[in-house]
């Protein structure tokens, strides 16, 4: 198969939409400093408690600040201390309008691998300072003034400890991960922002400054802003990159995990399934079964077909494709819909029937209502699993190319498929639990066919069928405003 | 066949269908946007008002909250890529490159077809990172599709400057007046003409420019260029004077303080020189800034931080070959005078090969001198001072390359002439220049 080119795949990615470019950005633009080899970065986290205050402030070097540093990196301790005490002249605390006195607590410098071989430079310094105890409303004021007009990101956070943050203009977490990982988004510049205005009264749980326990270097890990799913899905496109034998079945289980999480996300076949199978009232796991194989069958091909035609360097946009999948989607789902609502009617009159004949308020035996087994025929069942499938997901269908380019098309496929089996097994889960609850609560109630019991139980046959149409036509229509 | 294996069959041959409906779909709707023309939104900001804005990051600040709302507007993502090439152009910040990339990309997406702004940004962008192959031939597609796009207009003219094709440039300057005239175009015009050592016209087209300019930040940065120009010229009140007002339209301009401590040196303060350089040097450490201050260490005696700052340069030489780039003209010419000959003439040469400048001539010239090649380097000397451009540097290295091969008096004669060119020549150069001016009248 034709290698696509990796800027190829990046242009895909960008049509694919958001979470696609989360996914796939980060790694193109892992070689430089995020923020520019000459910029010098600070982040200030204020901690306010009843009568004292503790800051983390964090100064990121890239490579020429730190070059600039000349032989002073020769001494970490010293830098740290020096640089530290820059920061605690150039930071002014007041709080009720009065200065605090800022005490340095702890200094610690370390430098790390940037761009061409040149290191960067990661100081972090812990102050405190201690004031009378606040009353309610106290105003707390945190401004920065660095000499020397650096060019840089400038980020403030503020959290309560022991005390109520009424009012604060800047956040509680860093969007940054305290300069660990910069936000790449196009419609976002650069932080720069250097004073914070609080008004504080005392009373609340303690807590803690965001980088209490974290260790000075960068911390790897879930970058803030990504969903779980969406760092699963760069995980496991960072591991088909690596290769290898053993990682094998590790991808192919992440596989698995992230199409479960995927299908967890929201406008997914979930809630149509929850209502479909709730309504036929069969718990039987062999239709559940059979729907989970569908999906997976209808997502599977329908990701290969587009990866193939995608891989072949056909230029298409797929976002027209999405929508008319997702339009088909939405009508084999209003088909769905209607059928259910004609069954509902017949069981309807069928109920009536019976009550009609034993009017003398004989029950039936518990098992009448699964004898009778209103529940969906194969023909449906497959119906609602290509609803679910037919739209391929875009992490999945990423993956795909991914693999395609690194020149391992089958480990692609094979992730695709696990991806499916993960998403079959959620659907499935999520659809037997929903009849399993509701088929427990109907176990619960009264058998008679009428009175309450009966309108509960048409409420829900008419409810689940509506629900099903209404989801049906909200992807018709979705699909209808994206075209 | 059994229950799976129809529902696999059915499966796949409704997704055949939809697939081939979509695709189809796809090409269809292609063509009927393209046909519409460009969606042009109501409320857009011109892009040609960027370079008047008053506030440049009001006018980002506006562009973001309307992709936010409209993240299909081609036009409003051209426009703030543009905007954010402006924003890093003045402000020297080069993370703002790839977010203007980003965002050009994204129109081009949006919009693939006549996108004569995302096309002229893209040339912008290259342009400023100094890609002059790439900036002409993307100002080329933009103006096949808009020969009125200004944008694409001025960075055409750059382009071909910066590539050494002078008379194409000047005919590409002269097209671009009689279709837009404007600010950008009398900036250009009187570059082109301070090139050729015809000052005074260059000094009236920038005051020209000045008088139309609004944004600060442009205007600081014009007014920088006419105290250079009234520097040089040895009018250093008139060239005060430039500085002050640009101070005044934006205090945190870089040009202005760069002139500044120029302007201190022609005026004999070297200690507000080095004051002003070691400002610079802190806020951004640009090679131009870290050389100038390096220079001045080597000219008052202090070799160990004049060493640290050519450590930097090293350092700035190390990235920029990381990143693929050769190096800076800037990088050479530090190899020549205090590095190593053998690394400034392979980076000289690549410049060169990249962009045959009058001042990649000099950079070579001046790297063939230092390893001891003569008669090669008069060549490239030649060419460098071809325009009779009054820029020290270039008649001081002519001068000494000829003072080399033993031709005393066309040597004295452009010393003589760089020493003249700029009273706030580096202090190192001058006496640099001054020793071998004594050598060659001897």
């Amino acid at each position: 198969m034709r290698r696509v080119p990796r800027k190829a795949l990046l242009r895909t990615a960008l049509v694919l939409g958001a979470a696609a470019v989360a996914v796939l950005a980060p790694a193109s633009a892992a070689s430089a400093h995020p923020l520019g080899n000459f910029t010098v970065n600070h982040y200030t986290g204020l901690l306010v408690g009843t009568d004292q205050a503790d800051i983390e402030h964090v100064v990121d070097l890239a490579e020429i600040p730190t070059a600039q540093l000349g032989n002073r990196i020769d001494d970490l301790d010293q830098l740290a201390g020096d640089q530290c005490t820059d920061v605690t002249d150039s930071l002014q605390l007041a709080v009720a309008g009065d200065p605090v006195d800022l005490q340095l607590a702890a200094a610690s410098a370390v430098t790390s691998g940037g761009q061409a071989g040149l290191d960067v430079t990661r100081i972090t310094c812990q102050l405190r300072g201690e004031y009378e105890p606040i009353g309610e409303g106290t105003a707390v004021a945190l401004d920065e003034d660095f000499t020397g007009g650096q060019i840089g990101w400038r980020e403030i956070t503020a959290r309560a400890d022991g005390t109520t943050l009424d009012a604060a203009d800047v956040p509680t977490d860093s969007i940054s991960d305290r300069l660990a990982s910069y936000p790449t988004d196009l419609l976002d510049s650069p932080l720069d922002v250097r004073n914070a205005t609080l008004t504080v009264s005392p009373g609340g749980p303690a807590g803690e400054l965001e980088g209490a326990g974290a260790p000075d270097a960068a911390s790897a890990g879930t970058p803030d802003g990504l969903g779980a799913a969406d760092w699963m899905t760069e995980k496991v496109a960072g591991l088909l990159d690596n290769g290898g034998a053993w990682w094998l079945v590790l991808i192919v289980a992440l596989a698995v995990v992230a199409g479960a999480a995927h299908a967890l996300l929201p406008g997914h076949g979930k809630t149509l399934m929850a209502f479909y199978l709730v309504d036929g009232q069969t718990r039987s796991v062999r239709a559940a079964l059979r729907v989970g194989l569908t999906v997976t069958a209808a997502h599977t091909t329908s990701v290969f077909v587009l990866g193939i035609v995608l891989a072949a360097g056909a230029t298409i946009a797929p976002a027209p494709v999405f929508a008319t999948l997702t339009a088909i989607s939405g009508v084999i789902v209003c088909w769905l819909g209607v059928g259910l609502i004609r069954r509902a009617r017949r069981v309807q009159a069928h109920d009536s029937a019976h009550a009609h004949a034993h009017s003398h308020g004989h029950d039936h035996g518990h098992d009448h209502g699964h004898g009778h087994s209103h529940g969906p025929g194969r023909g449906s069942l497959a119906a609602l699993g290509i609803a679910g499938g037919v739209v391929p997901s875009p992490s999945a269908l990423i993956l795909l190319l991914v693999g395609v380019a690194l020149g391992k098309a089958w480990l692609g496929a094979l992730v695709v498929i696990a991806f499916g089996v993960g998403m079959a097994a959620t659907l499935t889960g999520v659809g037997l639990a929903a009849a399993d609850v509701v088929a427990r609560v109907q176990g619960w109630m009264p058998t008679r066919r009428t009175g309450w019991a009966r309108a509960v139980r048409l409420t829900v046959s008419y409810g689940g069928a509506a629900g099903v149409c209404a989801v049906g036509v909200g992807l018709v229509l979705r699909s209808a405003l994206t075209i | 066949m059994n229950g799976p294996a129809r529902v696999a069959v059915a499966a796949v041959a409704a997704i055949a269908v939809g697939l081939t409906l979509a695709v189809s779909g796809g090409f269809a709707w292609d063509d009927t946007s393209s046909q519409s023309g460009p969606p042009v939104p109501a409320g857009g900001i011109d892009p040609a008002a960027l370079a008047t804005a008053n506030d440049l990051d009001a006018t980002v600040a506006a562009l973001q909250a309307r992709l936010r709302d409209q993240p299909s507007d081609a036009r409003s993502w051209a426009t703030l890529g543009l905007a954010y090439v402006e924003q890093a152009r003045i402000s020297g910040d080069p993370s703002l490159y790839p977010r203007a990339a980003g965002a050009l990309d994204r129109s081009l997406t949006e919009q693939p077809e006549d996108n004569a702004l995302a096309l002229a940004g893209q040339a912008a962008l290259a342009s400023a990172r100094h890609q002059f192959d790439t900036a002409l031939r993307r100002s080329e597609q933009a103006l096949t599709i808009n020969p009125y796009e200004l944008g694409a207009l001025a960075v055409r003219v750059d382009a071909l400057t910066e590539l050494g094709r002078y008379r194409t440039a000047r005919t590409a300057l002269a097209q671009a007046d009689r279709r837009r005239p404007s600010v950008q175009i009398f900036a250009r015009y009187s570059y082109a003409y301070e090139l050729r050592g015809r000052s005074d016209e260059a000094v009236r087209l920038l005051e020209r420019a000045v008088t139309g300019s609004s944004a600060p930040a442009d205007r600081a940065y014009l007014l920088s260029l006419l105290a250079d120009l009234h520097r040089k010229a040895g009018r250093l009140a008139e060239s005060g004077r430039a500085l002050a007002q640009a101070r005044q339209a934006d205090p945190e301009s870089l040009a202005a303080s760069a002139s500044g401590a120029r302007l201190a040196v022609a005026r004999g303060d070297l200690g507000e020189a080095a004051r002003r350089w070691r400002e610079l040097v802190a806020r951004a450490p640009l090679p131009e800034y870290v050389l100038a201050l390096g220079e001045h260490y080597v000219a008052t005696d202090r070799p160990a931080q004049a060493r640290q700052q050519f450590d930097v340069l090293e350092a700035t030489a190390q990235l920029a070959r990381g990143n693929g780039v050769d190096t800076t003209l800037e990088t050479a010419n530090y190899e020549a005078d205090h590095g190593e000959a053998a690394v400034a003439l392979e980076s000289a040469r690549a410049a060169w090969r990249e962009a045959p400048s009058i001042w990649a001539a000099d950079a070579l010239a001046w790297a063939l001198h230092q390893t001891g090649r003569d008669q090669p380097a008069l060549r490239r000397a030649r060419e460098a001072t071809r325009l009779g451009t009054p820029d020290p540097q270039l008649w001081i290295h002519r001068g000494a390359i000829e003072a080399s091969l033993g031709r005393d008096a066309p040597a004295a004669a452009h010393l003589r002439r760089g020493l003249a060119a700029d009273p706030g020549l580096s202090p190192w150069q001058r006496e640099e220049a001054e020793k071998l001016l004594a050598g060659a009248t001897r």
